[in-house]
């Protein structure tokens, strides 16, 4: 604690510009340990003119406005809305106390109502405050029946931070209100918690039925289908010596963008169809992770020196593999490639940007100078590159392009 | 932290200023909790967004986040967690506005022990130290400036920029650039003389 602290304040010291050779070493030095911190950091200096200082204490007067007491009202938004009809019903009885009809054929009619039939005559102002007891005695009943009837489904759910958790207070008091008022609409609300007619389509196949399921006991975000089945899929990834890995990215293969990241507890839950994902933390060796059905939830990375597994497994189908965009790495590691670059260049390096395929067999190919590099001089670098330390692909895949930059 | 304290104090741990938000579920707790992490939140959201007014936006966003979740989640511990929800948030924010995440490689940009200051200590006090000099007058005027005042003459930031009448957004950039400037021309001269 007392060294977080001492991080957070020279980080601040830092950003006020106070921080001399000596602080600023030591953050650096913090934050290659520190990914939080580091990434924070390469934050900064990716926008070094701007005033992060005066920025930051403006943030910071916001979150004090925002999380002053006289806003604590907002956790609580029932209170506020019991409040509010609170008032608007009183308002409304006065409203309706003070205007009570008094001619005798308003009287006799709202008695059939009330009375079904039988002869005995209420007045009208009797009859408000029952009819009041009434509804809500109607109000109740219903929450209960309701509570019944979406308790088997909740069960079914998951408890995640998912859209279906956020939405259902929401459909619940619209039923409700709805249910007094027009019963016709009751079936509208659930619309809003099924996913779109499409997504049920592209994953159709990949429905799994809970009390089967080998990793129901994961936490996960589910979405329910209108039969009540789930789709889910999810893992944990795992390290050899079988802790949880938090921060490791998992890409589409067929976009080769984030799709999902693993929690604190190495969970990773993907909510987007797609048949493989690319699983990556550095320190690790980047893997194939098909999404499969009947497979070990259960994904273990190894170490970057330790060899590659062949592939893993995750709930659902694969019906057949996409090369990824990315992902190819040199097995020397980045810092030596550089290394070995400088030793054999000529002239100094000079700032570059360029992309090139990499090929299963070691071949490197098409060299394509990026952001106006030098034509000649990339391919001066790139026939050196050509030379050098072999290229890592991940498993199952031909080729891939790449995007070098000095 | 006694065990029924409505108040938060700047002297609790992160532990006790979440245990007392889930308690009380009052936002005191929990904005005083986040306000000590905002530098770091802001910094990724920077590193991720690359724009200063999302950025912004994005560490409002993830305390709202943050006042459902605090009081859901079982949270172990909290800086590690709270990185990761930043994380997601953003790349998260990139991908509704289907914004590329770019990740390329930039060797001078990343950290390593060697690396991460060429003038660091070490430099200074061993046979690099001609290197050092060499390189340094290579460098541009301003950035030559920045680099002697903040690495040889040891000023903040602040003080160069109150000295050179510059805005400390501009020195730092001098002196970023010229870092990365003596790095390479220091790896390259050492290179050179094998």
């Amino acid at each position: 604690m007392p060294e977080q602290n001492n991080i957070l304040t020279r980080l601040r010291q830092w950003l006020r510009g106070e921080a001399r050779r000596q602080d600023e070493t030591e953050l650096d030095r913090t934050a290659q340990t520190d990914d939080f911190l580091r990434e924070a950091m390469e934050g900064y200096r990716s926008l070094p003119t701007s005033n992060h200082a005066e920025r930051t204490e403006a943030l910071r007067n916001r979150l004090r406005q925002r999380a002053a007491p006289d806003h604590n009202i907002r956790t609580l938004p029932w209170l506020r809305i019991a409040a509010g009809l609170f008032v608007i019903l009183v308002a409304v009885g006065g409203f309706y106390f003070l205007n009570q009809p008094t001619t005798p054929a308003l009287a006799e009619r709202e008695t059939v109502e009330r009375a079904d039939g039988e002869t005995k005559e209420i007045e009208a102002q009797d009859f408000a405050p029952q009819q009041a007891g009434n509804e809500g005695q109607r109000d109740e009943e219903t929450k209960g029946q309701r509570d019944e009837e979406t308790k088997g489904q909740r069960d079914e759910e998951t408890k995640g931070q998912g859209m279906v958790d956020d939405s259902r207070p929401n459909t619940e008091e619209k039923t409700a209100n709805q249910t007094l008022i027009e019963p016709q609409d009751l079936a509208a609300p659930q619309e809003d918690v099924a996913p779109p007619r499409d997504e049920i389509a592209a994953l159709q196949e990949d429905r799994v039925p809970p009390p089967t399921d080998p990793v129901s006991s994961l936490p996960t975000r589910a979405i329910t289908l209108s039969d009540g089945s789930a789709l889910v899929r999810r893992g944990r990834i795992v390290d050899t010596a079988g802790q949880p890995v938090p921060g490791v990215e998992l890409r589409s293969s067929e976009q080769g963008e984030v799709i999902s990241l693993s929690d604190a507890q190495g969970l990773a839950t993907l909510d987007t169809a797609v048949q493989r994902v690319i699983v990556e933390r550095t320190g690790f060796q980047p893997v194939q992770w098909p999404v499969e059905k009947s497979a070990n939830p259960y994904l273990q990375l190894q170490p970057t020196e330790a060899p590659s597994p062949a592939s893993y497994s995750l709930k659902s189908r694969v019906r057949s593999a996409q090369p990824p965009m990315t992902l190819a790495y040199p097995s020397v590691g980045y810092d030596s490639l550089r290394r070995w670059l400088q030793e054999r260049t000529t002239t100094p390096l000079q700032q570059l940007s360029f992309s090139f395929t990499v090929h299963r067999d070691g071949r490197l190919s098409d060299a394509t100078p990026k952001d106006s590099s030098d034509q000649a001089y990339v391919e001066e670098i790139f026939s050196i590159l050509q030379q050098g330390p072999v290229w890592v692909l991940p498993p199952g895949v031909d080729s891939i392009r790449v995007n070098y930059q000095f | 932290m006694p065990l029924f304290s409505q108040s938060p104090r700047p002297s609790y741990s992160d532990e006790e200023l979440l245990a007392g938000y889930q308690r009380t579920g009052r936002l005191p707790w929990l904005g005083m909790l986040y306000e000590r992490y905002t530098d770091m939140v802001y910094g990724v959201c920077l590193k991720y967004l690359q724009n200063e007014t999302e950025a912004e936006d994005a560490v409002m966003a993830i305390f709202e986040e943050l006042v459902e979740k605090a009081r859901k989640h079982e949270i172990d511990s909290f800086r590690p967690w709270l990185y990761v929800l930043t994380k997601n948030h953003c790349l998260m924010f990139l991908r509704k506005q289907k914004r590329t995440i770019t990740n390329s490689f930039d060797p001078h940009r990343m950290y390593s022990g060697d690396t991460a200051h060429p003038i660091a200590e070490e430099y200074i006090e061993d046979p690099n130290i001609e290197r050092l000099e060499y390189c340094i007058e290579q460098l541009n005027e301003a950035q030559q400036k920045c680099i002697r005042q903040f690495y040889l003459d040891d000023k903040s930031y602040k003080d160069i920029a109150g000295e050179q009448n510059l805005p400390m957004g501009t020195v730092r950039s001098h002196i970023q650039n010229g870092r990365r400037n003596l790095r390479k021309c220091i790896e390259e001269k050492a290179a050179k003389e094998k």
